[in-house]
Parts: C-alpha cells; sequence; structure tokens
C-alpha cells in the first residue's frame, strides 16, 4: 500500500515535470508555425501584391493550428468591409486568438505587426514585414536555448519533487 | 450594391456618418473632397459645399475639418487595406474603386531618378463620382458606316465636354450590335477611365464583347490587342504622342478600325497638330465626330473626311 502510494507521487510529480517540459516545446511548435505563415504572408505581398484580404486567407490556409484560423478569421472579416481600421480589427481577433495560445512576450510583436500591415507602401511594407520576422527569430532562438535549460530543469525536478516529498512522507 | 452603398463603404466612419445625415442625391452627387485639416467639400449639382460637423451644407467656418486619421481610415477602405498592391496606380495619381468611381490623390511626391516613385503621405483625396451617360452616342453611331463598312473615328474637343463618355457609349454600342452589326472591340485603357476596372473587371457597361488592357500605355496595349485578341475595333482615349500615332497607322493598316479621342476645338485647330494634319490631309480618318458647346446646351457634329459636316445634332441626356 505504502509502495503503491510512493509509486503515485512519484509519478504525478513527474508527469507534471514532463508536461511543463512538453508545454514549452508546444510554444516553439506554436511560434514555428506563425513563422511560417507570416513568412508565407510576406512572400504573396512581395512577389504578387496579392491584396491583403487574399493575401492573409492564403496564408492561413497554408498551415495548420490557431493562428491560421487567426488569419482566416481576420481575411474574412476586412472581405465584409466591416467598419473600422486594420489595426483595430487585429487587435479584437488577436485577442480571442491569444485565449487559446501558449504565446507569453511573443504577443507584443503580434501587436506590432497588426499596426504595421495594410497602409505602407510596397517597400516599407516588405520592410516592416522582414524586420517582424528577424525580431521573432531572435525570439524563438531565445525560446528554443531556455527550453533546452528549462526543459530540463523541470523534469529533473518533477522526478525529484516527486522522490523528495515521498521521503518527507514516509 | 447602391451608387449610395458603394461610396460611403470608402470613407472614414465618421465621414461616413455626416454623409448619412446630409443624405446628398446620389443621382447627381459628383464629388467629395477631403483635405487634411481642410474642410470637408462636396459637389452635387449646385456648385461644391462644404459640410459641418452636423451633416449639413455649410458655409467655410462652420465645416467638418478632415483629420490625418481620417484621411488614412479612408485610404486604407479605398485600398482595401492593401496600399501595396495599387503603388502604380498611386504612383499615376489616381485609384479606381468598386462602382468605376475615380480617386485622385495629391500630397507630397517621392521622386527615384528624376521621376515619380510614389505619392507618400497622402494628404488629399477627391473622390468623382462614375457617371455613364448610356445611349449618349446611340444617333452618332448610325453616321459611322458607309456602304456597310465601319470608319475610323476620332472624336475631337475641348477638354471637359465628354469625349471619353461619348467614346465609352460607342464601344457599348458596337459591341452589343446596336443599331449595326455586332463587333469585337478592343479597349486599351492607360488611365481606366473608360471601363473603370476594380481588379480586372470593368465597372461600366462596354458591352459584350468588349476586351479591355487596363492600365496599359497606349502605344503598346494597340499592337497587344492587334496581336492576341483579333479585334475588329480597337478603341483608345487621348492620343497625341508621336508612339500613339505610330501605333494608330499600324492598326489602320493591320485591317482593324480605330476609334481615338483627341483634344481640339475644332478640324482648324486639328489641322495645325503635325500628325493629325498630316491625318486629316491624308483622310486617314474616314469620320470625325466634334463636341460643340453651345450656350448650356452640348452637339455632337459627325464630319466626313474631307471635314463636311454629315450629321449635327444635341447630346442625348442618356438614360
Amino acid at each position: 500500500m505504502k509502495a503503491a502510494g510512493i509509486l503515485l507521487i512519484v509519478a504525478s510529480c513527474s508527469g507534471l515535470g514532463f508536461h511543463m517540459a512538453f508545454l514549452y516545446g508546444r510554444r516553439i511548435r506554436e511560434c514555428a508555425q506563425i513563422e511560417r505563415s507570416v513568412s508565407g504572408l510576406a512572400g504573396e505581398i512581395r512577389f504578387r501584391q496579392t491584396p491583403l484580404t487574399e493575401a492573409l486567407d492564403a496564408a492561413g490556409r497554408k498551415e495548420t493550428g490557431g493562428f491560421s484560423a487567426f488569419l482566416r478569421r481576420l481575411s474574412e472579416r476586412l472581405r465584409g468591409f466591416e467598419s473600422g481600421r486594420f489595426e483595430e480589427i487585429w487587435q479584437e481577433e488577436l485577442a480571442c486568438y491569444l485565449q487559446t495560445s501558449l504565446l507569453g512576450e511573443e504577443a507584443e510583436l503580434l501587436l506590432f505587426l497588426g499596426q504595421q500591415l495594410g497602409y505602407l507602401d510596397l517597400e516599407e511594407q516588405q520592410k516592416s514585414l522582414a524586420l517582424f520576422l528577424e525580431q521573432w527569430r531572435r525570439q524563438m532562438a531565445g525560446l528554443k536555448q531556455e527550453e533546452e535549460k528549462k526543459g530540463r530543469l523541470y523534469r529533473y525536478l518533477g522526478v525529484f519533487a516527486g522522490f523528495f516529498l515521498a521521503i518527507l512522507l514516509l | 450594391m447602391s451608387k449610395e452603398e458603394e461610396i460611403t463603404r470608402i470613407l472614414a466612419v465618421s465621414l461616413r456618418q455626416l454623409l448619412v445625415r446630409l443624405s446628398p442625391d446620389y443621382g447627381r452627387l459628383e464629388e467629395i473632397r477631403l483635405r487634411v485639416n481642410g474642410p470637408l467639400q462636396v459637389a452635387c449639382g449646385a456648385g461644391r459645399q462644404f459640410v459641418s460637423d452636423q451633416g449639413r451644407f455649410c458655409g467655410r467656418e462652420e465645416a467638418h475639418i478632415v483629420t490625418p486619421g481620417e484621411l488614412r481610415e479612408t485610404m486604407e477602405y479605398l485600398s482595401s487595406y492593401s496600399r501595396y498592391a495599387f503603388e502604380e496606380k498611386i504612383r499615376q495619381g489616381f485609384l479606381t474603386v468598386q462602382g468605376g468611381h475615380r480617386v485622385g490623390l495629391c500630397g507630397g511626391v517621392v521622386l527615384d531618378g528624376g521621376r515619380v516613385k510614389t505619392i507618400s503621405p497622402i494628404a488629399f483625396l477627391n473622390i468623382r463620382i462614375a457617371r455613364q451617360a448610356i445611349g449618349c452616342g446611340r444617333e452618332t453611331v448610325l453616321r459611322l458606316w458607309e456602304k456597310g463598312e465601319l470608319l475610323d473615328t476620332l472624336i475631337v474637343s475641348p477638354p471637359g465636354l465628354g469625349k471619353t463618355t461619348l467614346l465609352r457609349d460607342l464601344v457599348r454600342l458596337l459591341s452589343d450590335g446596336e443599331g449595326a452589326a455586332a463587333c469585337t472591340v478592343g479597349v486599351v485603357d492607360e488611365r481606366s477611365e473608360l471601363a473603370a476596372c476594380y481588379r480586372g473587371v470593368p465597372q461600366n457597361d462596354l458591352g459584350g464583347c468588349t476586351d479591355v488592357l487596363d492600365g496599359c500605355p497606349k502605344a503598346e496595349g494597340m499592337l497587344m490587342l492587334v496581336r492576341s485578341m483579333s479585334p475588329q475595333v480597337i478603341a483608345v482615349d487621348e492620343i497625341g504622342g508621336e508612339e500613339d500615332c505610330r501605333a494608330v497607322e499600324y492598326v489602320m493598316n493591320c485591317g482593324c478600325r480605330i476609334f481615338a479621342t483627341a483634344h481640339g476645338a475644332g478640324l482648324k485647330e486639328l489641322s495645325r497638330r503635325p500628325v493629325f494634319g498630316r491625318w486629316l490631309a491624308e483622310k486617314r480618318f474616314g469620320r470625325y465626330v466634334l463636341i460643340e458647346r453651345e450656350k448650356d446646351a452640348v452637339f455632337y457634329r459627325v464630319c466626313q473626311a474631307d471635314g463636311q459636316t454629315l450629321w449635327r445634332g444635341r447630346r442625348p441626356e442618356g438614360e
């Protein structure tokens, strides 16, 4: 009975640690997906000068996940010629997306991206997207380093915390 | 979509509300002018008038002052949130929106190697409401045929008398075969005035058998049409440059009929211009349509190749 209890404590603490590490990985995968979508959007604008409504839809269809759905929703709202500036519509939709997302401080960059889309000329638009992608990649590189360190830390911490708690309760 | 919707949807929300309160006669609305930190102006039949914050016509002092935010918001709607996609049009100083309405742009001009690269920031907008005069060329088109053959036609008038409007209706009539056999017409619409294409789709009625090259330089466009679309008639607005004239001669020698417009007060004045003078002497065009103003009325005069008047009639109002 006692052994089973100890096993349960160790297993659940380790599980928690592994789960935390997994969430880090998911956040990085989500960031990578956003990077691919924004690169797609930048490509549509750079090479085809596709209007934003269509470019957002095209970029949203190439990927799956929450951010792609956000882009498609945005495109639909813009097609409807809804009242409001692009920046405002972007902010509203972004707030909905962030409710189900794992993004942390990266969300600030997305908010900034929304302020830079739609009203700039081609050269300025390309520069602003290139700047966003550069900042985003830097953020992702930091996240990956953090994941390597913290992911391991969470896993060890989970296992050791389980053992510590088990010893304490013995 | 109604004309009211077409116009209000491209304005900033606050300006939209003013226009809704003003409720002008959209059938007579001619233009809406926005200037950053300047008064909102609307031309609706009785000249240009200012619009107040309450949405009423007023004097200059009480006029609503357009803010930079309102102009930027309007630009976002005008360009469908994609200013970069309209670079070339902005460079030329105008945009065409759904419904064929043209928006003139002014502001800071950015030069690149001495040529206009773009306009940024855009601080002045003139929204010109599109109006077609369908049927205005019905009487004229009948006089452009001789022994069952359509003749090359040049429409001549001073600016502002409706050369483009008449050419547009002639294209429609020829294309739909109203009053005569239907022809395949190719239109080179360099300034998007004839067809007023929005995303490549003509917003004006140019008939069912018309192909449009939108935003294409005239001379190049005429040659492209001859090579690719085998048109019976090529229509082009405002010829004048040497290159245009060379292309017109090429088209004539290819067996296509040409319908063109040119600035001029009359044939005498036209004959003083180098190429046109030669064309008149050589009787290159089978018909000349002169548009003349007499008091408040506008008349169409159809002349033969030798300048003899064949018919003269008052311009119909259009449907």
